[in-house]
């Protein structure tokens, strides 16, 4: 169904509008309403076959361009004439159009051939009969013989330059309305506007013969009204606004599928036909009324039920019940209905909150009163506590006396209302009195008075807590050190240590195990007495140990920095190469001043931190003293956890001796030597230490005795292992010696076999037949040292002094965590429980093991043992295939050689010539940047922080096929695509329902079933 | 997982109503965080952001459907447990146990005394059903347990190192003296691959890839599609020989140890393994791997039993066990069974958390184990050691509830043979076997440099397709090849060229001239006075 196609009625006020603004778009809607299509018709117009109205009114709207470029005029005059005369005189008219025609030609002729001259005459003929009546036709035909003569060339007298027109711009769809528009002007005396009968009577000229016609037609135009006849709009234009119009209206009429487009669309699921009528389920109630009583026994049951009066009964009920029910149904319009009111009253419920919300968000006067005098208050407080700082002068800014005394004034206000207390009488009546309950501003006033005292009591907290005393701060730093474990090991066993003291402190004191847990927390009661104060005097020089220990430690890494930056001058110097700037004379002179600046600086800590040690055992003494008073057996255990932690901290410092003395080491050849004295008292240091810890657990008694036994079950443990390595793993054994994995067994324990061999040949036996503590100590001695022994031999043989101190403290580390260790073993042993973990037990004992032996090993010696068994460590042979690996594996642009200069470029190339050192400086520079490069990229591998794994980054091209390379389309990130995609479809991994609803297909047609067009929306229906 | 077809009324009873509060997707069946709010918040594209809140809203749907289906899963798991503060689990004896549990679970348990062609290597099939004996002097036994029915026993005359199930116990592999063999049901030798010389030390097979992976004494892992016979990979392992394998059922990794204490993890894609793990300094004894793929468990000749987490490779934890062990066994639940010597120890929930004590053991006096393994969806630990085979209680090792589409324990012959068919059908491709097996279908995680190497290798290809386009013809006549030359190889516009251009302009003019009749235009005519 095509609809009408009505432009006037269609576009409304809005169209006609838009034209009136627009000039050239006046010309149709102009021609009113009256505006018929049959009239204008032309000829060819009448050939136009018969369409429908639509089309027809696309096909006739645009009037053919060729006709209008040819008579622009004739057209307008005809239009202008139905448009504007209806009843008058037609020959006036006609006249009119003649003589306009007429000129028309007549400029033709001036321009173009002769060929028109005839008709002209014709023309002329014509007119003069017509004028005659006038009387003035001789002046006319004398002008119009002239006129001819001069077209001819044949003008008598004076010859007359012909009239000749250019026309500079061709007629055209372009040119129209210049044209036109040129005309009217030229004829109305550039009176603008449209063309109307006033402008057109202008071009005949104010002569008598023409007056009264003249007068006739003004008459009639004012009856009109004085319509013009406005320009015709551009083509394209008309052409524009005509396909808007018509896009209108199909819009219209497609849009009333547009909803039922958009729910198809949206729709998960389409199955056609979409109304499947379900077929009716009979009922038992239907099924009940189409029985009839068909058998004799049927009727005669029948018969006896309506005598009973239960049938009707039950059918009158049923009935009953259907009407109701069928009253109580919702129509759709009903269900419209309410739907739409539960709309209209769900946005008036959001409106609602929303004004809520806005409003809520507005703050009070009192809200901005409060706020602020808040402000007030912390601008006073802030200048007084510059005022503080600058101290009271007697130049003080005027400003910040002022400050100083407004504050003060406020704190006496303050002071003499007591507002900040409950105590006035008008807080107590309020308190007592039940309207203040109710009263909300009272309420306010007593809780903003309740607010001030809390703000005070906060401030004079945190001035008391600013200005107290250390041991307030300490006591929190302590409590809260389990958290900020930052130095790893050191930190650690203190706290390890100090858990035993607690421990002891906790059974000495009776029962207050649980003080230090909720320090904090409460507010420090009176009554620990000199306790306290030990235990803060402790505190305090624990704390300010640990402050020294740190500034040795930084000390001794800058010292030895800097004694390696000397050594490398050193051998630079020596060596042949006279180059690098450490070998500069004044970088040298300036190391050396700063090592020995570094090394004062040390040694003067290093006798203030052995000072605070001496002092912090004194303070201990003193309460473990106390605690042996109080008599309890615990105090044993507590001791010997703290001999241990003595001895540790001994260590440290002999241990800080030797680093100091490898830091100290100069330049030249004395400086290895140095070091090596630096590392034999090291080791005479960590001798005497473990003497001591000897000491402290024969001391102990039986504890030490099971820790002992522990160490020495590690040291049967390394010869078990030893045992079994040589021997074969079990099962193959017992597979019979003759299968080949027992050989293959063989085969691939050896080395290691060889190497416990080789150690327990060094170290001999000597831990089984010592006993008691000793035998703890010397049994991890007698472990084989693989581990720390290898590392350190080789730094031994292979680099010099820097490297070699290194190396030693590497391995005075290890002792010292192997020691700490063993005191936690120890501890465990007092416990009397943790058979179970002695996996972990052998572990450690292991490790102290191997450490201990260290430094008992000369580096000549762990350099023969590594020149002997050159792979022994399996994960050195690890941590270099990852390194190869690694190497392997980087990306292409840093594979080596990949950024290498071409030879030639950049320098001389061939037989005897130098590299410049330019280009040198340019490689090494490359190089570096290579290698930054290249740690950069290992640094981000997955395997980065792992030291045990390599984890391959090879591209497994066989699995990429099985991905994508790009996000398909339409997802826009990888991650919405893999989310989108994370859930399997498969039965393996869903119900059976789930999995038809993951892939159902999105449309369904039934086969064979008739599919209706698509309806229209339910909106476009009504 | 099990379908609810089966009890498909059970689960439409159990409404979500019922159930009360909207259950939150387990982790057990979400496959990591769906799209969130927010995020299709920032979806422009409104047609995507339809389809994405479609998809989300069925996953999640199917999420919940997938664990309301746990309710019909009745079967609990049972373990021991002691009754007082001094009683200990691993003091439990088997007769005890036995005496203790209904009689058809008591039945399970027994001891074979095979004392002469020991040690026994032993192997269940998928369904739990049969057991493989393999004694290491060549007895070899097929045997359907829980009738005690041999189907098959023969005596191969030679050394047996292992032995393993394919894809059902219907066929079965052994590594033999020099050869790898396989054998149907009724010990028939079906195939005899003699490519695996000098000897294969260790059988597996990968089910769903129809793969069986061996390695031996020369360290080459090797892997043979049986669907197809042909060697799907070979690779050079240049760590010696090597005699532990275990596979990881999550993703099919092979994970094999070897005599530097290093663990590394193989699939058929590459030549050089995934990961190498340096685990004991020790050589490895054994390894086994979780269900679920995240737990590994290995033993070193050090005496030290570890536990590794597969998603990070760091150690967990370790055990300390007496003597070496020999044997590593992880159960559906979890359990740990560790033989080492003449022992069998159980840990449960020994991964990931430390336990201080075991929670079974087993003596075999004067005996060693070999292998030990679990069988499927029983409480039942095999245990092949010197002088025969074990079957073992272990309360609460096995995953009680089965799937009848994955290995039924109850299938028919048919179903059997169709259960075959249908595996086939879904055989997976080798090269699916990765780390991460859940890349295949996702968006290639290239770094830049690929990025750019696959842009470069489009566009030289596109240049190619270019290059190798054939020209039309386009006019008769003119695709003389000396003529297509030269057109080509000329400019278009040269001095020839338009030099004869303008001649031709230029005689066209005169030409028109002349038929207007006018004389040529001279220097002089500027001259001229017009006329008129």
């Amino acid at each position: 169904m095509v609809p009408d196609f009505d432009v006037s009625d269609d576009d409304g006020d809005g169209a006609v509008k838009r034209r009136r603004t627009e000039d050239l778009e006046t010309f149709e809607p102009e021609l009113g309403s009256d505006f018929e299509d049959e009239e204008i018709t032309s000829d060819e117009d009448d050939e136009l076959p018969q369409l429908p109205p639509a089309r027809v009114a696309r096909a006739v709207l645009p009037p053919p361009p060729a006709r209008r470029a040819a008579v622009p005029l004739d057209e307008d005059a005809e239009l202008a004439g139905l448009a504007m005369v209806e009843s008058d005189d037609e020959d006036e008219l006609d006249q009119d159009a003649e003589s306009e025609r007429e000129r028309a030609r007549q400029r033709q002729s001036f321009v173009g051939s002769d060929d028109d001259d005839d008709d002209d005459d014709d023309d002329d003929d014509n007119d003069d009969d017509e004028s005659g009546a006038d009387g003035g036709a001789a002046e006319l035909d004398e002008r119009a013989h002239a006129q001819l003569l001069g077209s001819l060339g044949l003008a008598r007298g004076r010859r007359v330059a012909p009239r000749v027109r250019n026309e500079v711009v061709s007629e055209g769809d372009f040119a129209i309305g210049q044209r036109a528009h040129a005309a009217s002007g030229a004829a109305g005396g550039g009176g603008g506007g449209g063309l109307t009968v006033a402008k057109l009577l202008d071009a005949v000229g104010n002569t008598a013969e023409f007056g009264p016609l003249k007068s006739r037609l003004a008459h009639a135009a004012r009856a009109s009204g004085g319509l013009a006849l406005r320009a015709p709009a551009e083509r394209t234009d008309e052409l524009r606004s005509e396909r808007a119009a018509a896009a209108a209206v199909v819009d219209a009429e497609l849009g009333r599928w547009t909803g039922a487009v958009k729910a198809f669309r949206e729709a998960e699921v389409l199955s056609f036909p979409m109304s499947v009528s379900q077929p009716e389920r009979a009922s038992t109630a239907s099924l009940a009324d189409k029985f009839a009583p068909r058998t004799a026994l049927e009727t005669r049951v029948a018969a006896a039920l309506r005598d009973a009066g239960g049938v009707d009964d039950e059918r009158r009920a049923a009935a009953a019940e259907s009407t109701a029910l069928a009253a109580r149904a919702v129509t759709p319009d009903e269900a419209r209905a309410r739907l739409a009111e539960l709309q209209k009253s769900r946005d008036l419920l959001f409106h609602h909150e929303r004004k809520l919300k806005r409003i809520g968000k507005i703050k009070s006067r009192a809200f901005r009163k409060v706020r602020r005098r808040a402000d007030e208050r912390t601008q006073l407080r802030a200048q007084a506590e510059q005022l503080q700082q600058l101290g009271a002068g007697a130049d003080e800014p005027e400003a910040l006396v002022e400050a100083r005394r407004k504050l003060e004034h406020q704190r006496l206000v303050e002071r003499m209302t007591q507002k900040h207390r409950n105590t006035s009488k008008w807080a107590r009546r309020m308190l007592t009195q039940r309207a203040a309950k109710v009263d909300p501003t009272a309420r306010a006033a007593l809780a903003e008075q309740l607010q001030l005292g809390e703000e005070l009591r906060r401030r004079h907290d945190d001035a008391r807590h600013g200005e107290g005393d250390d041991g307030d701060g300490d006591e929190d730093d302590d409590d809260g050190e389990g958290g900020d474990n930052t130095d790893g090991d050191t930190d650690d066993d203190d706290v390890r240590a100090r858990g035993g003291e607690r421990e002891g402190e906790g059974e000495g004191e009776g029962g207050s195990g649980d003080e230090d847990v909720g320090e904090a927390a409460r507010p420090r009661k009176g009554g620990d007495g000199g306790d306290a104060d030990s235990e803060h005097a402790r505190r305090r020089a624990r704390k300010r140990r640990r402050a020294l220990e740190s500034a040795v430690a930084q000390l001794g890494t800058v010292g030895a920095e800097l004694n390696a930056r000397a050594v490398d001058a050193d051998s630079a110097g020596t060596g042949g190469a006279r180059c690098g700037l450490l070998a500069l004379p004044f970088m040298r002179r300036g190391i050396e001043r700063r090592r020995v600046e570094v090394e004062s600086e040390l040694r003067l800590v290093r006798d203030e931190l052995a000072l605070a040690l001496a002092q912090e055992e004194d303070a201990e003494r003193t309460p473990s003293a106390a605690a042996e008073r109080d008599g309890d057996g615990d105090g044993d255990g507590v001791q010997r956890a703290r001999g241990a932690e003595r001895a540790r901290k001994r260590a440290q410092l002999a241990q800080l001796d030797a680093d100091a003395a490898a830091a100290s080491g100069g330049g030249g050849g004395t400086g290895a030597r140095r070091a090596f004295d630096g590392k034999a008292t090291g080791a005479r240091a960590r001798a005497g230490e473990r003497a001591a810890v000897a000491a402290g657990a024969r001391a102990a008694g039986t504890d030490a005795g099971a820790a002992g036994e522990a160490a020495v079950r590690e040291a049967a443990a390394e010869d078990d292992g030893a045992w079994r390595a040589l021997a074969v793993d079990a099962p193959s054994s017992t597979f019979g010696l003759f299968g080949a994995g027992a050989r293959a067994a063989v085969e691939r324990a050896p080395r290691r076999a060889v190497v416990l061999g080789g150690a327990l040949a060094v170290e001999s036996a000597a831990p089984r037949t010592s006993a008691g503590g000793e035998r703890a100590g010397k049994g991890g001695a007698g472990a084989p040292p693989q581990r720390s022994a290898r590392p350190a031999g080789a730094a031994a043989t292979k680099r010099p002094r820097g490297a070699l101190a290194r190396a030693d403290a590497l391995a005075a580390d290890e002792a010292a965590s192997a020691e700490r260790r063993a005191a936690g073993g120890d501890d465990d042993g007092g416990d009397g429980g943790g058979d179970d973990d002695d996996g972990d037990d052998d572990a450690d004992g292991h490790a102290a093991g191997s450490a201990a032996a260290a430094p008992l090993l000369s580096a000549a010696q762990s350099a023969l043992v590594e020149l002997a068994f050159p792979a022994a460590g399996l994960e050195a042979d690890f941590a270099a295939d990852k390194a190869a690996l690694v190497g392997t594996e980087l990306p292409s642009a840093l594979a080596p050689g990949a950024q290498a200069e071409l030879p030639g470029w950049g320098s001389w190339a061939g037989q005897g010539s130098r590299p410049s050192r330019k280009a040198e400086a340019r490689k090494a520079e490359r190089e570096a940047e290579l290698r930054a490069k290249i740690r950069a990229a290992a640094s981000k591998r997955q395997d980065a922080a792992l030291q045990h794994v390599h984890i391959s980054e090879r591209r497994d091209k066989k699995l990429a096929k099985y991905t994508l390379e790009a996000v398909p389309y339409p997802f826009t990130s990888r991650e919405q695509y893999e989310q989108a995609t994370r859930h399997p479809l498969g039965k393996e991994w869903n119900t059976t329902k789930s999995h038809e609803q993951l892939t159902r297909k999105r449309l369904n047609v039934a086969a064979g079933a008739l599919i209706e067009p698509m309806a229209q929306h339910r909106k476009a229906r009504s | 997982m099990p379908e609810d077809d089966v009890h498909g009324r059970e689960a439409r009873a159990q409404s979500p109503k019922k159930v009360g509060k909207r259950p939150k997707p387990s982790e057990g069946y979400a496959r990591g965080p769906g799209i969130t709010r927010r995020e299709l918040k920032s979806v422009t594209d409104l047609k995507l952001k339809g389809k994405l809140r479609a998809s989300e809203r069925k996953v999640r749907a199917a999420v919940e459907a997938a664990e309301r289906t746990e309710l019909l899963l009745t079967t609990d798991a049972g373990y021991l447990e002691a009754e007082g503060p001094l009683e200990r689990t691993y003091h439990f004896r088997q007769d005890q146990i036995a005496a203790a549990v209904d009689e058809q679970s008591a039945r399970k348990a027994f001891h074979l005394t095979l004392d002469k062609l020991g040690p026994y290597r032993h192997a269940y099939s998928r369904d739990g059903q049969h057991v493989l004996l393999g004694g290491r002097k060549g007895h070899l036994a097929l045997v359907e347990w829980q009738r005690s029915k041999i189907l098959a026993e023969v005596q191969l005359g030679e050394t047996v190192r292992d032995v393993c199930f394919l894809h059902q116990h219907a066929m079965f592999a052994v590594a033999q003296k020099k050869d790898l063999c396989i054998y149907d049901s009724s010990g028939i030798e079906l195939h005899c691959l003699r490519t695996h010389r000098p000897c294969v030390h260790r059988l597996a097979f990968l089910p769903y890839h129809y793969l069986l992976v061996t390695v031996g004494e020369t360290g080459h892992l090797r892997y043979v599609d049986v669907s197809t016979g042909t060697q799907v990979a070979e690779h050079a392992t240049k760590l010696g020989p090597c005699s532990v394998l275990a596979l990881n059922p999550a993703n099919g990794i092979a994970h094999l140890g070897h005599g530097s204490g290093v663990v590394t993890l193989w699939s058929p894609n590459l030549p050089t393994p995934h990961v190498r793990m340096l685990c004991h300094t020790a050589p490895l004894s054994g390894c086994a791997v979780d269900l679920a793929g995240r737990y590994m468990t290995t033993a070193g000749l050090d005496g030290r039993v570890k536990v590794w987490d597969l998603r990070t490779f760091k150690e967990v934890h370790s055990y300390h066990s007496v003597r070496p062990a020999h044997s590593l066994a992880l159960s559906a639940s979890g359990v740990l069974a560790v033989g080492h010597g003449p022992h069998v120890e159980l840990w449960r929930d020994a991964l990931a958390t430390k336990q201080p004590a075991p929670y079974m053991s087993h003596l075999l006096p004067a005996s060693t184990v070999a292998t030990v393994s679990f069988c499927p969806h029983e409480d039942i630990l095999g245990v092949g050691h010197a002088s025969g085979f074990a079957s073992l209680l272990v309360p609460g090792a096995g995953e009680a509830a089965f799937d009848a589409f994955e290995a039924n324990p109850y299938a028919t012959k048919k179903q059997r043979r169709e259960a075959e068919v249908a595996s086939l059908l879904d055989k997976l491709p080798p090269d699916t076997i990765a780390l991460d097996a859940s890349v295949v279908g996702t968006v290639e995680r290239a770094p830049a440099e690929r990025q750019a190497e696959a842009k470069a290798g489009k566009a030289a290809a596109e240049a190619e397709r270019l290059a190798q386009r054939k020209e039309r013809k386009k006019s008769r006549g003119r695709s003389k090849s000396a003529k297509k030359l030269a057109r080509k190889s000329a400019n278009v516009n040269d001095e020839r060229r338009e030099k004869t251009r303008a001649a031709m302009a230029k005689r066209a003019q005169e030409r028109e001239r002349a038929k207007r009749g006018e004389q040529p235009i001279d220097a002089l005519d500027r001259f001229a006075q017009p006329v008129g």
